[in-house]
């Protein structure tokens, strides 16, 4: 086995005690939230922080918010695939992994916010096109399809290397990777076709992963509440979606690289390439929300003034300062030198970022919803333990995914990366003769 | 412009809408995953990186 091979299944044979207390923990905090819903679903809404006129409030965010990041892989890996960023290789799985487990956990916050969690078959049953939400069902479905096949479809050769060198793992795990390696034989053909077949999906996948949340944002936008009928909020939705999938990408990345000892192949050159990429967001995240926010405080109009003002001075103003700081200053105080853009100053940056973006679901849904268009009191909204802990599991849950995926399946496409150490050491060996011929052409 | 007003305002329309796109980009994965094993049908050489 070469190196890479010892390095990536290393952590599929043997498990430390580091592991299962992660484990537990991760699945104690699952339980807790689960605890926590079927609390809520006896006892109902009520239960919760939500309540005339504040009908959504941390699931909706939280929807947002996961429905964002699950953007870092599609985006990540598509759009370095397609533009032929040899570097995108050692962290492609990781971020299709995050691109899974955060549309399913963000699905699955829907599904929490109702009442009666039955009812989403109406969807089904009653659906029309001139519902939002139906846009929203279509394109997140289509979209955690072609994750899902996206994600699959590279693991393939790696199954099939997992099903003929791993044979000292427990039975069931020698029948998954025989079984998803489907006869895999590694012909010359299969891997044109492969090829193939994953840069159309690369393609395919980039305005699908667009229309998604474009979609999401016309739930608020197509309606007529303050702040949030506007028609930045398809693009805004999108930049901070990416934004907030990069700086995902790096926490994960961060973690995997320390943990499965991945330094060899997660290099200063990718953090440093993503660095780079994460304030070129935070520049348009910034541009986006100028444009929002001057807009409507230049326009003045009463009641989007409400809501502005209770974001920029009144009761929401801590969430949208901290929004700023740290989707604004923070990513430009660290990486915008170069000696920022290390592994630990990316990561920093990052845990900011997903923390701005986050309070900037929150800022969108909350503040809205306390100063609806429509003659109501002044409501305020506060959440409950009940909501806390879901969101706590609901964190949880997308870990402890990754955690177990990451268990059982490589941390990287072996192939490609083996893929792209040859294309590397070609292009080295061709610059070096080139360098050569020219130097004996001098001497000449 | 009654014909686009009955598809948009039809309920349960959308959600045949959503099961036919749905099983229509499922069961093109399904093949292009079928058509990518074929392959080994064509061509009987070895890729080395299976370590074949």
């Amino acid at each position: 086995m070469s190196h890479l091979e010892q390095t990536v299944f290393a952590p599929l044979r043997k498990s430390g005690i580091g592991f299962y207390v992660l484990f537990v923990a991760l699945a104690a905090l699952v339980a807790w939230g689960t605890f926590a819903y079927i609390y809520q679903l006896i006892e109902g809404l009520g239960v919760t922080g939500l309540s005339r006129p504040v009908y959504w409030g941390i699931y909706l965010t939280n929807f947002v918010f996961f429905i964002g990041i699950s953007h870092a892989g599609t985006l990540i890996s598509a759009i370095l695939r397609v533009t032929f960023a040899n570097w995108r290789r050692p962290i492609t799985r990781i971020a299709e992994a995050v691109t899974v487990f955060a549309l399913c956990v963000g699905a699955l916050q829907i599904l929490i916010d109702m009442g009666r969690p039955d009812r989403i078959f109406n969807m089904l049953f009653f659906g029309r096109f001139q519902s939002p939400f139906l846009w929203d069902l279509t394109c997140i479905s289509i979209y955690l399809l072609s994750s899902v096949t996206y994600l699959y479809l590279p693991m393939i050769p790696d199954f099939a290397r997992m099903r003929d060198k791993l044979t000292d793992v427990a039975g069931w795990r020698k029948w998954l990777y025989r079984t998803a390696a489907l006869g895999w034989q590694g012909t010359h053909e299969q891997h044109r076709r492969l090829e193939i077949a994953i840069t159309i999906m690369a393609i395919a996948i980039i305005p699908i992963a667009v229309s998604v949340h474009t979609v999401v944002s016309w739930i608020f936008g197509m309606t007529v509440q303050p702040m949030w009928h506007s028609t930045i909020f398809g693009p805004y939705f999108v930049v901070g979606a990416i934004f907030s999938g990069i700086a995902t990408l790096f926490i994960a990345m961060a973690i995997m690289r320390k943990v499965l000892h991945l330094e060899p192949w997660l290099t200063d050159k990718q953090f440093n390439y993503l660095g780079i990429l994460l304030l070129v967001m935070s520049a348009f995240w910034c541009y986006f929300t100028l444009a929002e926010y001057l807009t409507t405080v230049y326009g003045a109009i009463t009641h989007e003034m409400h809501v502005a003002n209770a974001k920029l001075y009144g009761e929401y103003n801590w969430a949208f300062w901290l929004m700023v700081f740290c989707n604004g200053v923070v990513p430009f105080a660290i990486l915008t030198r170069r000696a920022g853009r290390t592994v630990k100053g990316t990561v920093i940056a990052a845990i900011f970022v997903d923390i701005g973006m986050w309070l900037e679901r929150f800022s969108i849904v909350a503040p809205t919803l306390t100063r609806p268009s429509l003659a109501f009191e002044h409501a305020i909204y506060q959440p409950t333990w009940v909501e806390f802990s879901i969101t706590l599991g609901s964190f949880a849950l997308f870990a402890l995914l990754f955690v177990i995926f990451f268990k059982l399946f490589p941390s990287m496409a072996i192939w490609e990366v083996e893929e792209g150490i040859e294309i590397e050491e070609r292009k080295r060996l061709t610059e070096k003769l080139s360098l050569e011929k020219l130097r004996a052409m001098e001497k000449a | 412009m009654e014909i686009l007003y009955w598809l948009i305002n039809t309920q349960t329309l959308g959600g045949l809408f959503v099961l036919a796109v749905f099983g229509f980009v499922l069961t093109l994965y399904v093949v292009m995953v079928r058509w990518i094993l074929a392959g080994a049908q064509v061509s009987h050489d070895s890729h080395p990186s299976t370590g074949e």
